[in-house]
């Protein structure tokens, strides 16, 4: 589903005026946010944002202080209460925080437990985890001890928790943090696979590139208020500046300064940004060189052709999503530090 | 068929007209799945302790054998056996509840089981899966010791089955304590060591106290003095309580302590009743704040 067919019916999990307080101290503070049906909902915010809260909220884990979420049922969005939980709730998948489990166990013997709580059919569930468990490619493993698994693969089993009794929402609390970059891909590209199953996704961190890449829409929490909530694309047009990743071969190690001069003086007037100051910079960490530009394709292509001609040998020159959202990011979190300061 | 038309076939929605039960219904399946799931776990620990129990009774057999006068009575032969079974329903208790709360918090499991079930759910399930299996334990060791009995007098008093149901209420008291001491502590081994600490010397040490105090209120609200009707039904009428004299009748120490020896068995109902609600809704209300806390 795309932006376009949003309306009032696909709005699938309302949060209104959703506050948290834990004493003097507010978690989340006067949330408003719609998740649409088939939609990929990020929520992103550095550490202590509000985001577990709100997820805990959601699965009256803890309750509001003010406010409340509604949730679509047989057409209608009914406000989530101790009495209708369980039938509201069947419908959700929930991963909040690190998943642990129990060592003495197997996936297959935990898994049909989640299952059958969540009243998945008894008669069933044999065939459904194993369905689950072979399509996050752990079929090998279904009926080995959880003690012999590496953080990756619990990871996977606990996401795999969340939608083994097949429900349409699936919510996931940081569900990447602390895997090595192959899981992570992993997992991405297994929320896409359930994306293209028709499920929405609600999903938090406080990894950019984690959310740009997966998500239609984000949402950035920070102090317990929402900064800002819209598609990836308006974001990124509000943001006006992107980064072009550069790899030159061989990498210059010893004229660092020199070839950062030169690359400023010859895409500088390219960039389609005001300001030319600081338009290019080395990152040590990736080992490669960043140029700062508008987002313009035609940009980018000019800068490349450029770049050609002027005899650099390009071994990688990418647009990493993230890179588009950054700056907006860090501005709008920069923002809400000086306002709560203030 | 392609990969893609099977792999929708395969992932196809599940009507939401077969999902099982809700209300009362699912509140009832879910503690069903729990008792399963926990006793499927907790299984090996059940065959330990069947092990242990099974040590005990070869331990008094070889007591029993090397005796110059073995026991007249198949009665006393089995009491025999019991000397140590408070003790070893103790250690049971403490081995099979010691983790039934602290462990999610321990292990951090929590984060998983939570948002699929409600945690009184959760608690009833596993108290009934860890009761269950506590029990058995207790029953094999009744059963080792039946069988023996009958082998040496070619008969099994039935007073014996009336002191394991005594045993079973008295299990059912010790439990809900662990339960809530495993409520109370952040960890399964302290959990254990503070269960074993009250139930062998804190209770005890308060019994003496009173005892000291020449107070003749039946203490009642003394665990483990329930604990004795499973040997003492063996004589009953068992004698209620003791009054003693240790310094003589005359002088400034002419002192009477009451010594409590057996609770009625309308008092161990009633009592065990009371005192085992009290400590597992408290386990409960704990457990529930303490997750709400996490």
């Amino acid at each position: 589903m795309t932006e376009n067919n949003f309306t009032e019916n696909t709005i699938v999990v309302r949060f209104s005026n959703l506050t948290r307080r834990f004493g003097k101290f507010t978690a989340v503070s006067s949330l408003n946010l719609q998740i649409h049906e088939g939609e990929i909902v990020g929520l992103l915010g550095p550490n202590g944002a509000g985001k577990s809260t709100t997820m805990k909220m959601m699965a009256y884990l803890i309750r509001p202080t003010e406010g409340d979420i509604f949730i679509r049922h047989n057409g209608t969005l009914e406000r989530l209460t101790n009495t209708n939980k369980d039938y509201l709730l069947d419908r959700f998948g929930f991963l909040i925080e690190n998943p642990a489990f129990y060592d003495n166990v197997t996936p297959r013997q935990i898994l049909s437990y989640f299952a059958e709580l969540r009243g998945y059919p008894s008669k069933l569930t044999h065939k459904r985890v194993e369905d689950v468990v072979t399509m996050m490619g752990l079929s090998e493993w279904i009926d080995k001890k959880i003690s012999t698994f590496s953080k990756g693969m619990r990871q996977k089993i606990g996401i795999l928790s969340t939608i083994v009794h097949d429900p349409q929402i699936v919510v996931l609390d940081e569900p990447s943090t602390g895997l090595d970059p192959k899981a992570q891909v992993e997992i991405r590209e297994f929320l896409l696979k359930l994306k293209k199953m028709g499920k929405t996704i609600f999903i938090s961190s406080h990894l950019l590139y984690e959310i740009s890449e997966v998500a239609d829409t984000v949402a950035i929490l920070n102090h317990g208020q929402l900064i800002a909530c819209d598609t990836v694309e308006t974001l990124e047009a509000k943001a006006k500046k992107s980064i072009i990743q550069l790899e030159l071969f061989p990498n210059p190690n010893g004229q660092l300064q020199e070839v950062t001069t030169h690359l400023t003086q010859l895409v500088s007037p390219l960039t389609g940004l005001e300001s030319q100051k600081n338009q290019v910079r080395y990152n040590g960490n990736t080992r490669a060189f960043e140029i700062l530009f508008d987002g313009n394709p035609e940009h980018q292509v000019q800068i490349l052709k450029t770049l050609t001609t002027n005899n650099f040998n390009v071994s990688d020159f990418s647009v990493p999503r993230a890179g588009l959202l950054e700056d907006l990011y860090l501005n709008l979190i920069q923002k809400g530090e000086n306002d709560q300061n203030e | 068929m392609s990969d893609s038309v099977l792999e929708e076939q395969r992932f196809a929605p599940l009507q939401e007209e077969l999902r099982m039960d809700l209300g009362k219904g699912r509140a009832l399946r879910q503690i069903k799945k729990t008792v399963i799931f926990d006793g499927r776990r907790n299984f090996k620990k059940l065959i330990a302790m069947i092990l242990i129990n099974t040590l005990f009774v070869i331990l008094f057999l070889i007591i029993n054998v090397l005796r110059d006068q073995p026991p007249e009575e198949a009665t006393d032969y089995v009491i025999s056996y019991l000397q140590f079974f408070s003790f070893l329903m103790l250690i049971t208790a403490i081995y099979f509840g010691g983790s039934i709360i602290v462990e999610d918090f321990e292990k951090q499991t929590g984060n998983l089981l939570f948002p699929k079930i409600e945690r009184g759910r959760l608690l009833i399930g596993r108290y009934v899966a860890r009761f269950t299996f506590a029990s058995i334990s207790l029953t094999v060791y009744y059963a080792e010791v039946a069988l023996l009995t009958y082998i040496n007098y070619e008969t099994v008093p039935v007073v014996m089955w009336e002191s394991l149901g005594w045993a079973i209420l008295y299990l059912h008291l010790v439990l809900s304590f662990v339960t809530l001491m495993s409520g109370l502590l952040n960890r399964i081994a302290t959990a254990q060591v503070a269960s074993l600490l009250f139930l062998l010397m804190v209770f005890n040490i308060i019994i003496q106290i009173l005892m000291f105090t020449e107070s003749t209120i039946e203490p009642l609200f003394i665990l483990t003095y329930y604990g004795n009707i499973i040997t003492a039904w063996f004589n009953m009428p068992a004698t209620r309580y003791e009054d003693r004299n240790p310094f003589g009748p005359m002088g400034l120490l002419d002192r009477t302590f009451r010594s409590w020896a057996t609770p009625s068995a309308e008092g161990m109902i009633i009592g065990v009743i009371i005192y085992s609600t009290i400590l597992l809704v408290g386990a409960f209300l704990i457990y529930r704040r303490k997750q709400a806390k996490s």
